[in-house]
C-alpha cells in the first residue's frame, strides 16, 4: 500500500480528527488574555522601577555621580531586573510566535520597539501616584504578594541621607551646612567624594549625602550646586514639591 | 467546488470535511514534500513514516490554516517543524537554540535566483556534500535550489527575516564550496 493510501486510510478509520475552529478560537482568546496579563505586568514592574529610581532620595543620589547611581541600584531587589528581563524576552516570543509580522524584521526591531513601549508606559504610569499609594498603606499592612517590599525598600532609601544648604563652615575633617530647618554637621574622610571638586567655600550652596554611623553624620559625597533651587535636577522641583505635600519624607528638605 | 481549485480552496474545503479534497493535497503535495524529506533527511531512515506524521498532523490542524496566505508555504512549514524536530530527537546534528542570524539586520539579499555549481560536481557527490552542512544552512540550500522556492517564501515557512534567508543561503554556499573542494581533492 502506498503512503498516501495509508494516511487517507487512518483518516477513514477516524484515527485523526480535525480540530474545530472553536479549539483555535479558545486558543487564540487564551494567548490573548495572557499576553495582555503579561503586558499589564511587564509596565507594572516597569513604572516600579521607574518609581524607585525617583522616589525620595533615589532621585536625588544620582546627583552625586557613579557611586550615587551605584547606590539607587544597589537597593533594587535583584529579582525585579530578572523579571523585567524575563518578561520583555515572554514578550518578544509572542511577538515572533504568534504574530504573523513579528518574525519579518530582525529580532533587534520589535524588542527595542517592546522595550520603548514599556519604558514609556511604565514612566506614564509611574506618575500616576499608584505605587505612592501602595508604599504609604505598606507602613499599614504588607501588600499581598509583595509583602513589605515597598516599605523595604523605601527604609533602605531613607537609610541614605541628603541634605541640602549653604556651607557655614569646611575643614579637613568637618563641612557643617546649614538649611531653613536645621544645621548639620558632617565628617569628612578619605573616601568622601567630592564630584564637583573640593573648591568650596563659605555660603556655597550644596548637597550632603550621608550616612548615620554611630551618632555621627558620614559624609559620603557632597556636591556643590549651582543654586539651592537647582537641587537636585531643575525639572525635578516640581516633583519634589509633590512629594513633599504627601509627607513622604518630613526633615529631607 | 470550482473545477481546478487552488491549494487553499482545498485546503478550506478539507477543513469543512470534504475528503476527495484533502486526497487531491495529498496527491499535489507528497511527492514535492518527499524530495524536501530526501533532501533534508538524506542521511535518516525513516523519512516515508515521517512523511506521513506531517500529513497526518496537517489533516488534523487544517482549520488552523488561513486561505489569505499561501497553503503550500503553511504545509511546508509543518514539514520543516517536523523534520527539525525528528532531528533533534535522533541527536546526530546540533540544532542551535538562539539563532543569532535573526537578531540583527543584515545587508539585503542580491538575487532570487539558484546560483549556478561548478560543474566538476555530478549530484550524488553534491547530495554528499550538501549532508555534511549544518541544518540551518542545508534547508535554505534544498529549499531554494531544489525545491525552486523563492526567499520570501523560504522566510515564510522558517519564519525568519528574508535578510537571513540570504545570509543563510550565501553562508551555506561558501561552506558547501569548501566541503565539494576538499571531496575534489
Amino acid at each position: 500500500m502506498t503512503q498516501e493510501k495509508e494516511i487517507l486510510e487512518k483518516i477513514e478509520q477516524g484515527k485523526i480528527k480535525i480540530l474545530p475552529h472553536w479549539y483555535y478560537l479558545l486558543k487564540n482568546v487564551l494567548i490573548a488574555v495572557g499576553t495582555v496579563i503579561l503586558v499589564l505586568f511587564v509596565v507594572y514592574v516597569a513604572s516600579l522601577v521607574v518609581f524607585m529610581m525617583s522616589f525620595g532620595n533615589a532621585a536625588i543620589l544620582p546627583r552625586f555621580g557613579w557611586l550615587g547611581v551605584g547606590t539607587v541600584i544597589a537597593a533594587i531587589p535583584w529579582w525585579i531586573a530578572l523579571l523585567v528581563i524575563g518578561f520583555l524576552l515572554l514578550l518578544e516570543l509572542v511577538v515572533v510566535k504568534q504574530t504573523s509580522f513579528g518574525y519579518r524584521k530582525p529580532v533587534v526591531y520589535s524588542l527595542l520597539l517592546i522595550l520603548l513601549f514599556v519604558l514609556a508606559t511604565g514612566f506614564a504610569v509611574a506618575q500616576t501616584g499608584l505605587h505612592h499609594r501602595l508604599y504609604l498603606s505598606t507602613a499599614e499592612r504588607p501588600i499581598p504578594a509583595l509583602g513589605h517590599f515597598y516599605s523595604d525598600y523605601g527604609q533602605k532609601m531613607e537609610a541614605v541621607f541628603v541634605h541640602r544648604g549653604n556651607v557655614v563652615d569646611l575643614n579637613d575633617e568637618n563641612i557643617i551646612v546649614t538649611a531653613p530647618e536645621e544645621e548639620k554637621s558632617f565628617s569628612l574622610s578619605d573616601n568622601t567624594r567630592f564630584p564637583s571638586g573640593r573648591d568650596l567655600s563659605k555660603g556655597d550652596p550644596v548637597a550632603v549625602m550621608a550616612r548615620e554611623r554611630n551618632g555621627e553624620w558620614q559624609a559620603w559625597a557632597v556636591q556643590k550646586l549651582r543654586r539651592l533651587e537647582d537641587f537636585p535636577m531643575p525639572m525635578m522641583n516640581r516633583r519634589f514639591k509633590k512629594i513633599n505635600e504627601i509627607n513622604m519624607h518630613p526633615g529631607v528638605y | 467546488m470550482p473545477e481546478n481549485p487552488t491549494d487553499e480552496q482545498l485546503a478550506v474545503a478539507a477543513g469543512a470535511g470534504n475528503r476527495e479534497a484533502y486526497e487531491e493535497l495529498i496527491r499535489r503535495f507528497y511527492e514535492k514534500l518527499m524530495r524536501y524529506a530526501r533532501k533534508f533527511l538524506a542521511r535518516y531512515e525513516d523519512r516515508e513514516d515521517l512523511l506521513q506524521e506531517v500529513f497526518l498532523k496537517v489533516y488534523r490542524h487544517i482549520n488552523s490554516f488561513d486561505p489569505k496566505y499561501k497553503f503550500s508555504s503553511w504545509i511546508y512549514r509543518i514539514a520543516h517543524n517536523e523534520f527539525i524536530n525528528f532531528i533533534k530527537k535522533r541527536g546526530r546534528e546540533p540544532i542551535e537554540f538562539v539563532d543569532f542570524d535573526v537578531f540583527f539586520p543584515h545587508a539585503r539579499a542580491q538575487t532570487d535566483q539558484a546560483a549556478e555549481f561548478d560543474g566538476k560536481l555530478d549530484l550524488e557527490n553534491l547530495n554528499d556534500c550538501l549532508n555534511k552542512l549544518p541544518p540551518k544552512y542545508r534547508e535554505v540550500l534544498v529549499l531554494n535550489y531544489f525545491e525552486n522556492l523563492s526567499y520570501q517564501e523560504i522566510s515564510e515557512i522558517l519564519r525568519v527575516p528574508v535578510s537571513t534567508v540570504g545570509v543563510r543561503i550565501k553562508r551555506g554556499k561558501e561552506k558547501l564550496k569548501i566541503i565539494c573542494r576538499e571531496k575534489l581533492t
